[in-house]
């Protein structure tokens, strides 16, 4: 790493699918590695379906807990279209991870607005590196559909240099003893995804 | 205000930018101080900031970077949760063709489609008022035709002296308080008539039918707004009576945990007996989607609705709502 590098993460996707929940456990981790990190994160709307999103920043030493346009490494999307929606804060070369589940806003239900239907082939062809899978279909098979936000963690951490144990044990905190066993399983997934 | 602690730091340094979002709040207090800074004039009044806009705003044609997705990307705007009460009562109210005075809460985020609930909002409290005003104004012709809603936080915080007024000043508006027992859009605050204060301790708890009609309101009704046959019915029986009405829509906010309520089995659509219609989009529920291209022998359909069992909370509006039995 440069001297004092800052990394950004940007989490985005629908109220709902445990963003700020997976943004906490990423700050943890990073905190266990001995980093400094800060976050931002829209509330209130979370819960009730509207969009959010959660920046994430750290390195030796960060101080603006939001990311400047053009310079977040790394996209994580909890749904396809959401994928789309944020783009200008990437770095030409950022990585993309996209859970390719698809979620219809009111407008698109009604016929008022289409659906993104190509979005990961636009991704494609306009970043090098975009890692694309059904995190609900994988989460479902962790045990529940609601630690599809734990699989998509799984997939980042290969894309960071902090050792799997800080992410286990981190895990292990997180979430009450009877959850922990799936939410495991589901960060496996994530991992081989 | 720090003074002295401003004017140390405005010592020890050549520029000071005041980077403040909406109004210039402290630039206008460290200015009245008599010390120079920048603010406003290079910052904008509007938009939540980041720090490309504060770099856009400082250093002049700043390369600010834009996304390569060119298309418009559907709007998702916040919604009310599964299994919310206001929901219900919004979509019976949408029925009766009244203009609605709306308030500050969860359900001012009834005014999008496709419930289109509210057709005012100024700020707390201001429904009841509105409503009694457009009432007066139009007199005979607005009879049956005016609808004040209010949250029971709201109205026990600023729509009593309104609803007061009201009664003595006799108009012909129909209040609903949308009674669902917390102060749900800031997360669950307690007030006058939940039981409890701020602290956590009991307390008197007010009587909201016994306090309206201590105001003067003789036509009081209480409803389950998601019953949407009673919910109707009332709305309909209260917009004919002569002088002002009100009805108190109960029913606990579907995410308060105190209220205990154990959510019913998640309904689904039966394939068979769906016609597509769309009426249950609607209803703007969460969990309810439409998919084109599930079609049925002998039905001119062109799609299905769904319903998101892992994100549904079996409230039933939906059930009501649907004219062909499809969805249980």
């Amino acid at each position: 790493m440069v001297e004092n590098e800052v990394k950004s993460i940007l989490f985005a996707g629908v109220g709902g699918q445990g963003i700020l929940r997976a943004s906490d456990i990423i700050c943890d981790v990073i905190m266990e590695a001995g980093l400094d990190v800060k976050k931002s994160e829209v509330h209130g709307m979370a819960q009730r379906g509207g969009c959010v999103t959660s920046h994430v920043r750290y390195g030796k030493k960060v101080y603006s807990p939001l990311a400047e346009p053009g310079n977040i490494q790394t996209l994580i999307a909890f749904e396809k279209m959401e994928s789309l929606r944020y783009l200008k804060f990437l770095k030409k070369d950022a990585v993309i991870i996209v859970n390719t589940e698809e979620i219809y806003p009111p407008a698109v239900n009604m016929g008022d607005s289409t659906y993104p239907e190509d979005a990961i082939a636009f991704l494609k062809e306009h970043y090098n590196k975009v890692i694309d899978f059904n995190a609900a279909e994988l989460a479902q098979k962790a045990g529940n559909i609601k630690t599809a936000n734990v699989v998509l963690l799984g997939a980042v951490s290969n894309l960071m240099n902090i050792d799997q144990s800080i992410w286990q044990s981190v895990i292990k905190k997180s979430f009450p003893e009877k959850l922990v066993k799936m939410n495991l399983a589901a960060f496996q997934m994530g991992i081989d995804a | 205000m720090p003074e002295i602690l401003i004017r140390d730091f405005a010592s020890k340094v050549k520029k000071i930018y005041v980077v403040e979002e909406l109004d210039p709040f402290l630039e206008e207090q460290i200015k009245a101080m008599g010390i120079k800074v920048i603010g406003k004039e290079i910052f904008p009044y509007t938009l939540e900031f980041d720090p490309g806009i504060i770099k856009n705003a400082i250093e002049k044609n700043a390369r600010i970077a834009v996304s390569p997705y060119k298309e418009n990307l559907s709007p998702r705007p916040p919604n009310l949760c599964p299994g919310c009460p206001h929901r219900g009562l919004f979509y019976a109210l949408r029925k009766h063709k009244v203009y609605v005075h709306g308030d500050i809460g969860c359900y001012t985020l009834s005014y999008m489609k496709p419930l289109e609930g509210l057709h005012s909002c100024v700020c707390m409290g201001a429904s009841i008022g509105m409503a009694h005003g457009m009432s007066k104004a139009l007199k005979e012709k607005g009879k049956g035709k005016v609808v004040g809603v209010i949250g029971d936080s709201t109205f026990l915080h600023s729509g009593i002296t309104s609803l007061l007024n009201m009664a003595y000043n006799n108009s012909n508006a129909l209040i609903i308080i949308l009674d669902n027992s917390t102060t749900a859009m800031t997360g669950m605050q307690e007030h006058p008539g939940t039981g409890y204060t701020l602290m956590g301790k009991e307390a008197k708890k007010v009587d909201l039918k016994v306090l309206v009609s201590a105001l003067g309101i003789e036509n009081i009704q209480i409803i389950d707004p998601l019953d949407q046959k009673a919910t109707r019915s009332a709305i309909k029986e209260e917009l004919t009576k002569d002088g002002p009405s009100v009805i108190i829509a109960q029913r606990p906010c579907a995410l308060f945990k105190r209220a205990n309520i154990k959510a019913k089995p998640a309904l689904k659509v039966d394939p068979d007996k769906c016609e597509g219609c769309k009426m249950c989009l609607d209803l703007n529920c969460p969990p309810i989607s439409w998919k084109k291209g599930v079609t049925k022998e002998g039905s001119k359909r062109k799609g299905i609705s769904f319903v998101d069992r892992t994100i549904c909370n079996g409230c039933g509006l939906c059930e009501q709502v649907c004219k062909f039995g499809a969805i249980s």
